[in-house]
């Protein structure tokens, strides 16, 4: 606020003013918030440069898969986003007290209705025993080791599989926030892009007929706000899509349009 | 430069993180970050002049003090004038301090209270030295009126005899360390 | 239907004898009654006559949520399970047990408000309920397994977000002191009732909405506005050590948070800070059940708060006690809280290392672990009671054959050994031998099967028990005569917390005088604890207000461990809550738009068929000398000291029959017997059971 327009170095004033805060709240940073979630998700497992790589990549191939999918009939021409999304939704799990209340003020204050499964932010399906559900060693959630983690839209950079994947061109970059939005004049209800979401982060509102997914409320995100744990953060945009695995395997298969392109 | 802004920030941050603030400390600290330099050609502002001017524009900015004479700044904001009361007591020494919070206890609930209650912020004194400190106040004239009692699961509470029989304070101290667990 | 919102708008009905699955609309059948114990006592009155036992396959229960459930409005986990009750003495009356958890919410989501289980399926069944549809499988290969394992096997049937609602072991063998447990911890009583039914578990899963009627704005006003009024647990509003914010502390409230205390099994662990209650993103950080319940020793345990959906308190502290796992071979995290947190270690006198040293949490830990997987319930510590007092007067060793008697091993309980607990509860869920099978029956059932005179019990203070079979629950040892009028209208442990969630906010007395003028009419509703003085009408008011509040609550589906909300945190409000919260939470929800006062006016409806179906059972009208009794140990001090004298909570007991006329007739009953009267029946639209007990001489 006022102090900036002062003209005092943004630094030493936080040196002055923060000596005590950190006392109070130490949020953890978001590379430390990725490193969280990469720790749980695959526990004892260093994220290595090449890893990461691999994992963009894998990611990347399994974007568009419309095409394999035989639904390039569409309008034909793919959606193209490149700019990078402003903000973006990020969570940390330790702090998750598995209220769900982020879910609830999702789709109550913007739909009007109570629901996890239209929620953009996904808790429920992962908290009884976690993301890998009960098919997995080691488990996690309320009936496992109480990890909650909590699965937001990555805001995903070019190429956008959700966008991508859209036959009808209906998922847009939309300021103030560039969030990837659906456009529900445009959207038809297929589902293609529930399935090219490789962290299944699109939802469903059956009563609509419609896709749904996280628009950053314009910048103002409901589920940040009514968290009572401080587990959610609105923070300045940062690639996580090769940082957290993808919940359904990616298919290996490039699309027409990523070929024009990157030829 | 400093602006009265920046020192009524200060405080509240101070006041947040739940402490006091002497002009010697605002002075202090903004001396340490070589803030108060500012321009060498400007003469900069006394502090109290700063204070000052920030009281004047910042109505949420209150004083406090003790009999010695020291003013103590905090933001009506961040902190309650209860809560400042406790901090001015706590620059008196832990005795007049338990005795303080015991009596005020005492008087206003009336309540006693578990000595637990000390080795909690803002008093903050370990568990080791809380119970030599009551030893002293037992041999001291002045704190006559405290009065300890141990409850049936063996924790300690005080309370003042000016304000509470013996009798209700037992049935309290109990009341609160064992009963309201026990009846949930 | 589709002009309200707030319902999910099916009940559903299963009669395990036939086979037969049906459903009900909620709104055009029991709206009404709203949902939750409205709905309960709404069908045992219709359907089930005052001769049934609580085993018989004629006896139903019914699981009944509320419009709020599954919204965001805070603190609407619940679930009322309202049945006859197994345990209580010497006839089964109507009664309801109160579930938290996820089941509530996911059961709206599946589309339905409630259950009805009726008949007695013939072989070990379960019920799956998904998305409007449910169906009956076979559950043998569940029957004898714990809840936990239940609740297992049922997620891989029915996919990882299902919320189990099962019986474990106590339940299976009908013993009438067990739980129906969801989501690890969250239980509520008539476990036996689903066992005499041979229904293992509920199983429910749900991806459809419930829709809010009103302007989703408001709506969201009017949630952030409930989330500013919220204080910690119980609705403590001031917190219990000094903190920069506030003008009060309180060292007996349940609001812990402060800096230097630590969820310190957190990974990294989680400073619980100073707690401004203008922040609504620290509100679970507020309240750590484990710490206050087991002692600072077990900051070090926590894990993390957790609770019912919706709601931001987390009363169910997660801890994690590692030394359990190596020591007992248990699972080193538990969770509960209240009374459920506390259950293992209160049947030890002492412990090696104090009272809330090491060794009586890992008592915790393992009555945690059995009780919440065999599926015991203490009969709100009257269990424990009745076991300290059966062993230190002999009775057992009198009632009990010689060997039984030895097999115990008594030194581990005499020198707090936690695996003492190995011998005794899994003997209660399996009715093994003589000593556990009466205590799994619960107060009033064991007394008589070993010829034992209620009045011994009805005497000694220690025990708390009131009647019925069942303790106290917040009597006058929070509210003077109000906790006592409120503990004589129930027919199990009361259960009613609108009084105590006020006299234990934390606030000093001269606020709370303030807080009550509004309320209840006058500062005279309310006494300092331990300075009581003679009964009035305001203390009426307030015995009536509670118990309608509490009926609401369990019927709307609002936590009744939390509201009412009669007190907020916040200084510029001078301290207060807002006593028309529901009304607005509900016409918000529904778009059925009710004031307060038309909402405790359905409140009172439901509390008076309560007391309807509490007359028809007993057979008699005259409630006020056989039914609202109040045991001899009201009216006595351990010192001897005089009612109304400083220290002492004793009643008089001339001064508590006026109290009783008071509250008799401020709800517009008849004051000899404690009935209602025609009238007031026909004022709250229940005409039909003015005419049914009117036939069978039962009102006056």
């Amino acid at each position: 606020m006022g102090l900036c327009v002062l003209g005092l170095n943004a630094a030493r004033r936080k040196a002055i003013f923060n000596r005590r805060e950190n006392l109070m709240k130490s949020p953890l940073t978001t590379e430390e918030i990725t490193g969280k979630i990469l720790g749980i998700i695959a526990p004892g497992r260093p994220l290595s440069r090449r890893r990461v790589l691999k994992l963009c990549g894998a990611t990347i191939a399994g974007m568009a898969s419309w095409n394999c999918l035989g639904l390039s009939h569409g309008t034909g021409v793919p959606l193209i986003i490149t700019e990078n999304a402003l903000g973006l939704v990020v969570a940390d799990p330790t702090r998750c007290v598995g209220c769900r209340r982020c879910e609830l003020a999702c789709t109550e204050y913007n739909d009007g209705k109570s629901s996890h499964a239209l929620s953009r932010i996904k808790v429920r399906r992962n908290q009884n025993f976690g993301p890998s559900g009960l098919y997995a060693g080691q488990r996690l959630g309320d009936m496992g080791n109480g990890l909650i983690v909590q699965d937001f839209c990555k805001q995903c950079p070019h190429p956008v599989p959700c966008a991508d994947a859209c036959p009808n061109g209906a998922i847009e970059l939309k300021p103030p926030t560039n969030a990837r939005v659906i456009d529900e004049e445009k959207c038809t209800g297929c589902k293609v892009c529930l399935k090219a979401c490789p962290w299944e982060m699109i939802s469903f509102d059956p009563g609509k007929d419609k896709a749904t997914k996280c628009f950053l409320c314009d910048g103002k995100p409901k589920c940040v706000e009514a968290c009572p744990a401080e587990a959610l953060l609105y923070v300045p945009w940062l690639d996580l899509t090769g940082r957290v695995p993808p919940r359904v395997p990616p298919v290996a298969n490039r699309s027409q349009a990523c070929v024009d392109c990157h030829k | 430069m400093i602006y009265p802004l920046e020192v009524a920030e200060f405080i509240r941050e101070n006041s947040k993180a739940g402490e006091l603030v002497t002009a010697a400390l605002i002075e202090s600290a903004f001396e340490e970050h070589g803030l108060a330099a500012g321009n060498a050609e400007e003469e900069p502002p006394s502090i109290s002049a700063l204070i000052e001017e920030a009281f004047r524009s910042h109505g949420d900015l209150k004083e406090i003090s003790d009999d010695s004479g020291i003013a103590r700044y905090f933001s009506g904001l961040f902190m309650t004038e209860a809560y400042a009361r406790v901090l001015l007591l706590k620059l008196q020494g832990p005795l007049e301090m338990i005795a303080e919070v015991i009596r005020e206890n005492s008087r206003a609930y009336p309540r006693p209270v578990p000595l637990a209650l000390f080795e909690w912020s803002p008093f903050d004194l370990s568990r080791e030295r809380i119970e030599p400190i009551l030893k002293e106040m037992a041999e001291s004239p002045g704190y006559r009126d405290i009065a300890l009692l141990t409850t049936s699961i063996g924790n300690l509470f005080a309370y003042s005899t000016d304000y509470l029989e013996p009798g209700h304070a037992e049935m309290l101290a109990e009341w609160i360390d064992v009963g309201q667990a026990e009846n949930p | 239907m589709a002009q309200y919102g707030g319902w999910a708008g099916k009940v559903l009905r299963v009669d395990l004898s036939t086979g037969r699955i049906t459903t009900e609309d909620t709104v055009e059948k029991y709206r009404d009654y709203v949902g939750g114990t409205g709905i309960g006592y709404k069908v045992l009155w219709d359907e089930v006559g005052p001769n049934v036992k609580a085993f018989d396959p004629e006896n139903k229960i019914i699981f009944a949520t509320g419009p709020l459930a599954g919204t965001s409005a805070p603190c609407n986990g619940r679930t009322a399970i309202t049945t006859l009750w197994p345990s209580c003495w010497p006839k089964h009356l109507v009664a309801s047990g109160h579930m938290g958890g996820h089941f509530a919410a996911e059961l709206k989501y599946a589309g339905f408000d409630g259950v009805i289980v009726e008949g007695r399926a013939d072989h070990p069944v379960w019920l799956a309920i998904s998305d409007g549809k449910a169906e009956i499988r076979d559950g043998r290969h569940l029957w004898g397994q714990g809840i936990r394992r239940t609740n297992y096997e049922i997620s891989r049937e029915m996919g990882a977000e299902a919320a189990v609602a099962a019986i474990g072991q106590a339940g299976e063998n009908m013993v009438p002191l067990s739980v129906i447990s969801n989501s690890g911890s969250h239980t509520g009583a008539g476990g036996a009732v689903l066992g005499s039914k041979n229904l293992k578990a509920i199983g429910v899963r749900g991806t459809g909405s419930i829709r809010i009627a009103g302007d989703k704005g408001d709506w969201e006003k009017a949630v952030k506005h409930h989330l500013s009024i919220l204080g910690a647990n119980n609705q403590h509003v001031v917190p219990n050590s000094p903190q920069p914010w506030a003008e009060y502390y309180n060292p007996g409230t349940r609001w812990l948070a402060a800096r230097g205390r630590v969820w310190g099994a957190s990974d990294p662990p989680i400073d619980t800070g100073t707690g401004d209650p203008h922040n609504l993103n620290r509100i679970a950080y507020r309240t750590n059940s484990a710490a206050f319940f087991l002692g600072p020793d077990a900051w070090k345990n926590t894990v993390r708060g957790n609770g019912c959906t919706a709601c931001p308190i987390r009363c169910h502290t997660r801890i994690k006690v590692p030394a359990v796992a190596s020591k007992y071979g248990i699972s080193e995290i538990g969770q509960s809280t209240c009374i459920r947190l506390v259950l293992g270690k209160r049947f030890f006198k002492k412990f090696p290392d104090g009272p809330l040293g090491q060794t009586s949490i890992e008592a915790c830990m393992l009555g945690m672990h059995f009780a919440d997987d065999l599926g015991i319930w203490d009969n709100y510590g009257q269990l424990q009671r009745d076991f300290h007092k059966c062993h230190n007067e002999g009775i057992f060793k009198n009632k009990v054959g010689a060997k039984e008697y030895q097999s115990y091993s008594w030194d581990k309980l005499e020198r707090g050994d936690p695996a003492f607990l190995f011998e005794l509860l899994p003997r209660i869920a399996n009715r093994e031998g003589e000593l556990a099978t009466a205590l799994g029956l619960g107060t009033g059932f064991m007394l008589e099967r070993w010829s034992i005179p209620e009045a011994e019990w009805k005497k000694d203070h220690q025990l708390n028990y009131w009647k019925h079979g069942h303790p106290k629950h917040h009597s006058h040892e929070d509210a003077g005569q109000c906790g006592v009028v409120i503990n004589t209208q129930y027919n199990r442990d009361a259960q009613c917390h609108s009084h105590s969630n006020f006299t234990r906010n934390g606030l000093p007395i001269e606020v709370q005088k303030k807080l009550a003028v509004d309320l209840w009419g006058s500062e005279a509703a309310i006494d300092p604890l331990g300075e009581f003085t003679p009964m009035n009408a305001h203390k009426a008011k307030m015995a009536k207000w509670s118990l309608l509040r509490k009926e609401l609550h369990d019927s709307i589906a609002l936590c009744n461990w939390m509201g009412p909300w009669s007190a907020s945190p916040l200084k510029e409000r001078g301290y207060k809550g807002d006593d028309s919260l529901e009304s607005l939470l509900y016409s918000l929800a529904t778009g059925d738009g009710k004031s307060r006062e038309e909402l405790d006016e359905v409140a009172e409806r439901i509390f008076v068929l309560h007391r309807a179906l509490t007359i028809r059972g007993m057979g008699t009208r005259d409630m006020r000398t056989q039914h609202d009794t109040i045991p001899d140990w009201v009216f006595a001090d351990e010192k001897d000291r005089a009612p109304f004298t400083k220290g002492t909570i004793r009643m008089d007991k001339t001064d508590i029959g006026n109290a009783m006329t008071m509250f008799y007739r401020e709800l517009g009953w008849d004051t000899a017997t404690g009935s209602p009267t025609r009238d007031t029946y026909k004022r709250l639209g229940l005409p039909e059971v003015a005419e049914e007990l009117g036939k069978a001489g039962l009102t006056v």
